[in-house]
């Protein structure tokens, strides 16, 4: 399997940054596992972590075969522009109300990847404070589509109405 | 300003801090940030766009405490200013503006400057006509400034640079100038010193202290110089004439040199960056003579004072400062430990400028006292064999130990240049030949002047009245008797004129 479609094949699967996070600790692992005689022969352990489809996606390009020291440096080489693409994926940061589920943060995931970037990641935060709606930090932009913001917003237009009606 | 939330709200631009190191900090995001842009960081601290790279921006923190990595940052859209007015004549500030001491409430100035900015073209310039007095007798008559000259202070330290400051200061604060005093990095009992002084010389209405001491950040020591032209600009386009004293550049170079070298600039000479000269350039091609668009001429006059060590005026940045100035007033460490006050050597001092807006008196004179102590130093040699010596180089030695002499200056005084020329006169014809005597008529010459309408007026006639040394010599010579009694003094037989 060629790198490039390792790469895509796992980004498809990959949905937060914290997923990433995961992965990229399982790639370290496995390079510390060539420097180790503990570990000889048992390469395919260290994705035991990931969910079963990345790990398998990993194994069939990493892994299938045992790690010799002839294909070491090849294997090594892989695993280092696998990284760096990984880390170089860029990232939408969601604050949101409410903790999200699994179910949420896959909803999100998939309207992102469909229709902005099949490489876009998700970053998601949690913020009661917010009372609704969502801050979105993408690019070193920041849109602010909270209801605590239109609440705000509301009370310094109608400040004076909104006093009158308390009082 | 405005919170963290206010300025995200507005600008709807956002950055991560990705590392710090010490004052230097690098975020990502911030896309549309531009160079010394103000930055606020989520816990309030402030910062400036040092550089920009494509994922990333350099900010230089104005913080003593450090931010962390994962800190939110956005932009504020405001370039590095200062609030500039009449408010801040007799108060000590930050180059923020903000008072040195909490105690201290000031009433911020509805104008702000940016602090940074580039120096006014050739066209809002004008020559250097008018003279510039520090009250200092040998400065005024040996090494004379101009308004809107920059003249270097240099010599090493306690050699009574910071005294000369002071009594220019003074000098000028009583002619009206507006004197701003940028400390650089300054302890702060330093600057309480200043401000004492200026408040016991009666003449803080006239002046305005920017400082920061050791312990603020590195980012807002090296805006102070900045600043301070910042405010002096504003005085004079409000009319007024302005000197600007720098205390000190070696330190502004010193705290440059830490910023650029955290930010992993490449070092050059004597680990300095590239850009030191640019930085101070920039800075010093601000002060001049200038002509307002209503037409009248005002100065910035500036002071900037470097540090030599042990005596070595060679230095990297002395030189550099050298070469951007209009010529330097040098503190000779030899000189102070064998008494001179003050301790300038007016042998290796320069006013390039000063010059040309002396009259042809004070020009006479001078080029005369520099010829006759260049003669001196050359007899100096001979004094050893004082037996020996011919007549006149006993004259000439004697003369020049009571020149020096009549050149002795206390720290805080501030002396009249035409009542010194006139004394100068009385010293030259010879009518004193002790030193001691002429010492203690000196002082009284000097306190009848101060009380004396009649004496003043008979001095400002003198001195305008005459075009030439001779004249004034010639002038002096006549009236030497009516000049003694008014001011005091007992006559005594003078015999070799």
């Amino acid at each position: 399997m060629s790198n490039s479609a390792l790469f895509d094949q796992i980004i498809a699967l990959l949905r937060t940054t914290s997923e990433v996070m995961q992965v990229l600790t399982c790639l370290e692992e496995l390079t510390e596992t060539f420097f180790s005689s503990k570990s000889a022969g048992d390469h395919q352990q260290v994705f035991r972590k990931l969910p079963k489809e990345i790990s398998a996606i990993l194994i069939t390009g990493l892994a299938s075969e045992p790690i010799t020291p002839e294909n070491q440096i090849s294997i090594k080489r892989k695993i280092d522009e696998l990284t760096d693409k990984l880390r170089t994926c860029k990232n939408i940061q969601l604050t949101i109300a409410f903790q999200p589920d699994e179910q949420t943060i896959t909803l999100f995931s998939d309207w992102i990847k469909k229709n902005v970037s099949p490489e876009l990641l998700i970053d998601m935060q949690f913020d009661k404070s917010i009372v609704g709606g969502a801050q979105i930090i993408a690019g070193g932009v920041f849109k602010d589509y909270t209801v605590r913001k239109s609440l705000a917003n509301r009370f310094r237009i109608q400040r004076d109405d909104i006093m009158g009606l308390l009082n | 300003m405005k919170t963290f939330q206010q300025y995200l709200t507005t600008n709807e631009e956002i950055g991560f801090v990705e590392a710090c190191n010490q004052s230097i900090v690098y975020a990502s995001g911030l896309p549309n940030a531009t160079l010394q842009e103000i930055v606020m960081f989520e816990t309030g601290e402030l910062g400036t766009i040092l550089s920009l790279a494509r994922e990333q921006v350099e900010i230089l923190l104005f913080s003593k405490y450090s931010v962390k990595a994962g800190m939110k940052v956005t932009r504020t859209g405001i370039k590095q200013e200062i609030p500039v007015g009449f408010e801040l004549l007799g108060k000590a500030v930050n180059p923020f503006g903000q008072p040195l001491s909490a105690s201290v409430t000031i009433e911020t100035p509805k104008i702000s400057r940016p602090i940074d900015i580039s120096p006014s073209g050739i066209n809002t310039r004008k020559r250097i006509e008018q003279s510039f007095e520090t009250g200092v007798t040998l400065v005024d008559m040996l090494i004379p400034l101009g308004k809107g000259q920059r003249e270097l202070v240099i010599g090493d330290r306690k050699t009574g640079k910071t005294s000369f400051l002071y009594q220019t200061m003074l000098k000028q604060a009583s002619l009206g100038t507006i004197c701003i005093y940028a400390g650089i990095g300054k302890k702060k009992t330093d600057i309480k010193k200043i401000e004492a002084f200026f408040h016991s010389a009666g003449i803080e209405n006239n002046t305005v202290i920017i400082a920061t001491s050791s312990e603020d950040p590195a980012g807002v020591t090296f805006l102070t110089p900045y600043a301070a032209m910042t405010l002096a600009e504003y005085f004079r386009d409000e009319g007024h004439d302005v000197l600007v004293v720098m205390d000190d550049l070696f330190t502004h170079a010193k705290f440059y040199r830490e910023i650029m070298l955290i930010g992993r600039r490449f070092p050059g000479r004597n680990a300095y960056p590239a850009d030191i000269f640019y930085t101070h350039a920039r800075l010093l091609e601000r002060a001049g003579n200038f002509v307002l668009p209503n037409g009248n001429e005002h100065a910035i006059t500036c002071l900037p004072v470097v540090e030599s060590i042990e005596g070595d005026i060679a230095g990297f940045i002395q030189t550099n400062l050298m070469s951007m100035t209009d010529g330097h007033i040098y503190f000779d460490v030899d000189m102070f430990t064998k008494g001179n006050r003050p301790a300038i050597n007016p042998f290796v001092s320069v006013s390039r400028v000063g010059r040309q807006t002396q009259t042809p008196l004070r020009l006479t004179l001078s080029r005369e006292l520099t010829s006759f102590l260049s003669l001196h130093r050359r007899l100096e040699s001979f004094s050893h064999f004082s037996a020996e010596a011919g007549s006149g180089i006993k004259r000439t030695l004697a003369v020049a130990e009571r020149i020096f002499a009549f050149f002795t200056q206390r720290a805080t005084e501030v002396k009249n240049l035409d009542l010194q020329i006139v004394i100068f006169c009385l010293l030259w014809t010879d009518y004193w030949q002790d030193i001691q005597k002429m010492e203690k008529d000196i002082e009284t010459i000097s306190q009848t002047y101060k009380n004396s309408m009649e004496a003043q007026s008979l001095v400002k006639s003198l001195v305008s009245n005459a075009q030439s040394l001779n004249e004034l010599l010639l002038a002096v010579r006549k009236q030497q008797d009516k000049i003694l009694s008014l001011f005091g003094i007992q006559v005594v037989n003078v015999t070799n004129i």
